[in-house]
Order: structure tokens, then C-alpha cells, then sequence
């Protein structure tokens, strides 16, 4: 499932804005405008080889450091994002990466751990030029390369792609339309484990939102055409060569430094219809918002979201910092604890490095995947794991190569910048009660 | 649009500033503060020898009051098995003190296996006679003997043992380190050997049915 211009536009248009009256109990943003703060860190702090900056054609600039961890694989560090009009990087991320892909088939025969059983970060693969378009490729040092003589693979892309509209509106007087083709910077690796070729993506926009996704690709497994049970599909000519069904649970590690600080707070949303109130022309909708103090495991709900929230960092007009969970489709895999939730939020804690098969010591009686640390602990710093399914029913079109299948989410600004970060200047004086004219 | 411009490897200097990657200078000074002497001498490696196998050298995860600190040492987490005791062991080290922080002992986590345990693993499946068929097919596909690991391309899995799935020589993997290997034949095909389990702890190799 391909997540890319998720956007969530919501209807953002400013009629939308007058008519949303959501009701935050008089508990939400305390309306006192906070001066800019002084110029923290520069939010890069690592050598110019290991620095990703990119300026996008509409004025924003995403920056972070990158390395390559041993069984993780890509991992983006200090991420921060200057859209046009902020005079300073604005923190997101302490860091991001992948914490598992758990694959489990379908008749039980087999259940591999990519990211800390199966070697998928040692699969580095080296890209071909016309695989990054307008792009670069960096060479990335991978530990324990089987290959040791040539450690040195040129397997990260980071590159830029257009992503159609990133707004529109028509003037309310003459023909004047403002519109702007929105552009994002891309990310990616491809990362070997068996057969399967992963391609690790991310998208950073220059509204703010960033794309995670995995998309499998290269063959099914030539040596899984057996499932005879009836739990594959016949991919040969006529009733043959049945291909046995899988998922791809895989699971996200973010951990926010919103504002350049990991004091964060987590709140749930969820929105309740009801059918009309006598003299109503339509059902009305209430939104409540939970406060989320402790660790929790969240399950996607029709109208729920999350959000994490900065304790300290605030926008131009007052408003608290934060960022929103978008997820994206997902067959949630009922086998184990650590795969039935789609989001955990824990403490943060050093040695919780994978979802599952963790291989950080915790401590003796620790528990080894990520249901097991939602104890209880009261949330500070919150560390946000995603987990997003795919269940792979093989079809005759996955060969060969296999198409890419993707799976993946999204995060998306909520109220770091006062306005649309790409707010043409003419409609700079647009922020709040709309006016006519525009 | 133009193909992507591939760069150069960068050249590291001796020592990483923040958040780059450890250099390999950094790797190896790393090993050496975690692995004193007589932990050398008291651990034992995939092939026997007297010393801890050695895995993995990541730069660690920061401590929690380090994590907003542009200033924070650059530490590394050296992991190393210890065939003696099937015991994995993570060393934190202060890259700038030179200390261990702290150590982490665990017993049944298994990472993935490094090129010198694949190879082990090829060596005792090729010794045994269970390796028959590995041996049979890499003739078939290149008319030559397998004698070494050498002549394959070896990725592996980790293999844990689940209750009545495997043969009682195999019940003790997950406890012991137990892999399953993917060779292929370099420029060539794959060859089939899931069926086969090698404990390189107890040495041994199992089938699976």
C-alpha cells in the first residue's frame, strides 16, 4: 500500500475552519503567543558525509544526519524541517528507523525475524545510477558485509520527485489562482533477505508530512511452492505451483525531539457520530481527546488518532507543537501480543531496539518485544512504535520480478507552523477568521 | 532525469563527531577496551579458539539525560558471543574515557550469524553426512567437488528450536546458536538446504522433516 500524498488534506479550505468547531474542552492550546526562542543547536551534528540537507524548490529544507546500523539498516537521526518564514530548523525527530519485519506463513511451517535473524541489514544492495533519477548515491560501510573485502556498498538514494499539488485556490476576485506543485525529498535503500528485495522509504514534503514505507519486490521464495494445505495460490500454468501466502509485519521506531527537546506528551482523538438531534438536518459528530500518561498499546479505530504533542516548543500563533499519526492500511496479524496493536507508545528505554526478538539487555526476566514494556510507566519521553501488515496472497502477476508491494504511514505536521508552511505572501495575512478579497 | 551521481565512500579520520558512524579506528579501539585480557583468554569463538566470537560494534543508543545534548559522548556497544557458555554479551564504552559503562550478559537471544559463523556453519554441514545433497547439487551445477565454504555465497538465518518441530539433537537451539543456511553457488543458483540445521554450539547437525 503505497502512502505517499496521504497529505490529509481535510478540508482545509477556510470556510472548513469556521465550520469545524471541534470542542477541545477548554484544555487545548492557551492562546499566549511565545517569542521565538534563541537559536538552539544547529540540528545537524555530525560530519558533512553523514549530513543530508536538502533545500526543496518551494523553500523548505528538511535536514538529518544518517548512519547504518548493524542489524537495523538505515537509521536518520536529528531530523529537522525549515519550511519557508521560520528563521530556524525546527526539530522532529531524535531519530527514526525500522524496528522489525516479522514474516510468518500462512501454514506454519517458518517465521522469520528480518531485521535480527535474517541478516536484512548485511543485504545491502548497491543501486544502479538509474535507480536514484536525479539523484546521489552514497556509499555506506556495512558491518559484517559477507563480502569483507568490499564493505563499502552504494546503496543509499537520496533524491527529490515532484508530488503534484500541494495547494489550490481560486482568488475570490479576478482570475488569479494560487496554486503550488508541491516537492519532497526521498530517501531509500534496498536491503536483500533471501529473495525479497525491501525497499526502505522515506519521503519528507515540504508541508512538514513524512512518509515511512517498506515495499517488497525481487522473487517469492523459489522454495515455498508447496503449499499444498490449501494456503497458497497457484501461480504455474493451470492448478501448479502453489505459492504459500505470508505477512510482512513491519514494525517503526520513532522517537520525537519536537523542538529540539524528547519531553513530549501523547493524546488519543476519537469522534463519535450520532444520528441527528430533533430539529438537526444531520448527524453530529463529537470529538473527545484522551490524555495518554502512561505506556500504551493503541489499536486503529473508525475516527481515532494520535498525536504527539511538544511539551515545550509552540508556534507563531501559540499553539503547541505536535505531530500526528496518519496511519495507513494494515492487516494486523493476530498471532502474537506483539503484532494484535497497531501503535505502542513506551518510556523511552535504550536497550528497546526491536519490536520483536529484541536484541538490547534489558535486564534479567526483561521481556523481548514490544507489548512486553507497555507496563505502566508514566510517559515522559515517549517512544512511538508502528506496526503495519501486509498479507501477501502471492497472484500470478508476482512473477517475475515480483511487482513492489508497499505498506507503510504517515506523520504530519499539527500546528507547528501558524500556517500552511507554504503559504504563498499574499495570503500571509490570512491566519485566523477568514476575510473576503483574497 | 539524469541517472544519480554516485559518490565516493568518504574518507573517515581516526575519530566521528556526533552522530556519524563509528570510523574504524573507533571500531577497533572499541574491541580492545571491551575485550581485556581475560576475557579474551576466558571466552571461546564459533571455531574453538580461545577468545569471544566477535559480532557486532555499533555506536549505542543514548542514555536518556543524553539525548537532548549536542554534547553527548560518543559511546559504543561491542556485542560478542561466547560459544563457552552460548552467553551474548554487550560491552558499553565510553569512546572518550575509554571505560566500560556497563554489561549487558543474555542467554537465548541469538542475533544473525557474521560471514565467520556462516562459514563454520558450511564447514561442519560439508564434513557431515548430512551434507550429502549440498555437496551432490554444487557438483551438479558446477561439475566441481565441495571441499570449503570458500566456494559458496552463504547467507543464513537464525534457527530456534519450537517444541516437536525438529529432532531431539536440535531441541537445545535458541539456547544454543543453530542456523539454517541459503548458499548459492557464486554467479549461479540456490541451493536447497533449509532441512538442515547446524548447531554451532554442540557442533552438530540435524534434519529436519
Amino acid at each position: 500500500m503505497r502512502v505517499n500524498r496521504i497529505g490529509r488534506a481535510r478540508g482545509r479550505a477556510l470556510t472548513g475552519l469556521l465550520a469545524a468547531g471541534l470542542a477541545f474542552g477548554g484544555t487545548a492550546a492557551a492562546p499566549a503567543v511565545a517569542l521565538p526562542r534563541a537559536a538552539a543547536q544547529p540540528a545537524a551534528e555530525c560530519s558533512a558525509a553523514y549530513r543530508i540537507e536538502q533545500r526543496l524548490s518551494t523553500g523548505t529544507t528538511w535536514r538529518m544526519c544518517w548512519r547504518y546500523d548493524t542489524h537495523a539498516g538505515l537509521v536518520l537521526e536529528r531530523v529537522s524541517y525549515q519550511p519557508p518564514g521560520e528563521t530556524r530548523p525546527i526539530k522532529v525527530l531524535n531519530s527514526a528507523r525500522l524496528a522489525q519485519i516479522d514474516v510468518p506463513y500462512d501454514d506454519g511451517s517458518v517465521e522469520y525475524s528480518d531485521l535480527t535473524g535474517a541478516g536484512f541489514a548485511q543485504g545491502l544492495s548497491a543501486m544502479t545510477p538509474a535507480e536514484c533519477p536525479g539523484g546521489t548515491i552514497k556509499a555506506v560501510k556495512v558491518p559484517n558485509a559477507p563480502d569483507p573485502r568490499h564493505p563499502n556498498v552504494n546503496g543509499l538514494c537520496t533524491t527529490t520527485r515532484s508530488r503534484g499539488h500541494a495547494y489550490r485556490m481560486q482568488s475570490d476576485t479576478g482570475n488569479k489562482v494560487y496554486q503550488a506543485q508541491g516537492k519532497d525529498l526521498l530517501i531509500y535503500t534496498v536491503n536483500k533477505v533471501g529473495w525479497y528485495e525491501y525497499i526502505t522509504e522515506w519521503r519528507f514534503q515540504d508541508d512538514g508530512t513524512v512518509n515511512m514505507s517498506i515495499g517488497a519486490t525481487g522473487s517469492l521464495s523459489p522454495f515455498d511452492y508447496d503449499a499444498g494445505d490449501g494456503r497458497g495460490w497457484p501461480i504455474g500454468k493451470g492448478a501448479r505451483g502453489y505459492a504459500t501466502s505470508h505477512s510482512h509485519n513491519v514494525f517503526w521506531r520513532l522517537d520525537f525531539g519536537l523542538d529540539g527537546s524528547s519531553g513530549n506528551r501523547v493524546e488519543q482523538y476519537d469522534s463519535r457520530v450520532s444520528p441527528p438531534a430533533r430539529g438537526a438536518q444531520a448527524p453530529s459528530n463529537k470529538t473527545t481527546r484522551t490524555e495518554i500518561t502512561k505506556e500504551l498499546a493503541g489499536d486503529a479505530q473508525n475516527m481515532r488518532w494520535w498525536r504527539v504533542v511538544s511539551d515545550t516548543g509552540k508556534n507563531k500563533d501559540g499553539h503547541a507543537r505536535s505531530y500526528e499519526l496518519v496511519p495507513g492500511a494494515s492487516s494486523k496479524y493476530l498471532g502474537h501480543d506483539f503484532t494484535r496493536h497497531d501503535v505502542y507508545f513506551t518510556e523511552y528505554n535504550r536497550c528497546e531496539q526491536f519490536a520483536s526478538d529484541n536484541l538490547g539487555g534489558c535486564g534479567r526476566g526483561a521481556g523481548k518485544s514490544v507489548d512486553t514494556w507497555v507496563n505502566g510507566q508514566t510517559l515522559t519521553h515517549p517512544v512511538v512504535w508502528v506496526n503495519v501488515g501486509f498479507h501477501h496472497i502471492a497472484r500470478d502477476e508476482d512473477q517475475q520480478p515480483m511487482p513492489v508491494h508497499w505498506q507503510g504511514f504517515s506523520i504530519a505536521p499539527r500546528d507547528v507552523t501558524a500556517m500552511n508552511p507554504l503559504t504563498p505572501p499574499a495570503l500571509a495575512g490570512q491566519n485566523g477568521r477568514a476575510r473576503s478579497g483574497s | 532525469m539524469a541517472p544519480g551521481v554516485v559518490e565516493r565512500a568518504p574518507a573517515e579520520g581516526a575519530k566521528g563527531k556526533g552522530g556519524d558512524p563509528l570510523t574504524d579506528d573507533e571500531i577497533k579501539r572499541a574491541e580492545r577496551i571491551a575485550l581485556t585480557r581475560p576475557q579474551f583468554a576466558a571466552g571461546e569463538d564459533v571455531e574453538g579458539r580461545k577468545r569471544p566470537q566477535r559480532l557486532t560494534v555499533d555506536l549505542a543508543e543514548p542514555d536518556p539525560d543524553h539525548l537532548d545534548d549536542p554534547h553527548a559522548p560518543r559511546r559504543a556497544d561491542v556485542t560478542f558471543y561466547d560459544y563457552k557458555d552460548d552467553a551474548l554479551v554487550t560491552r558499553t564504552v565510553d569512546l572518550e574515557t575509554g571505560k566500560v559503562e556497563r554489561t549487558a550478559t543474555q542467554h537465548g537471544v541469538q542475533p544473525p550469524l557474521v560471514p565467520d559463523e556462516n562459514a563454520e556453519a558450511a564447514r561442519l554441514l560439508i564434513a557431515d553426512p548430512l551434507g550429502a545433497g549440498l555437496k551432490a547439487d554444487y557438483k551438479d551445477a558446477t561439475g566441481k567437488d565441495l571441499t570449503s565454504p570458500g566456494q559458496l555465497m552463504l547467507t543464513s538465518i537464525v534457527y530456534r528450536a519450537s517444541p516437536g518441530a525438529q529432532p531431539a539433537v536440535l531441541d537445545r537451539c535458541g539456547q544454543h546458536r543453530c542456523v539454517r543456511l541459503f548458499p548459492k553457488v557464486p554467479n549461479g543458483s540456490w541451493i536447497d538446504s533449509r532441512s538442515f540445521v547446524i548447531d554451532l554450539s554442540a557442533r552438530k547437525v540435524g534434519r529436519l522433516s
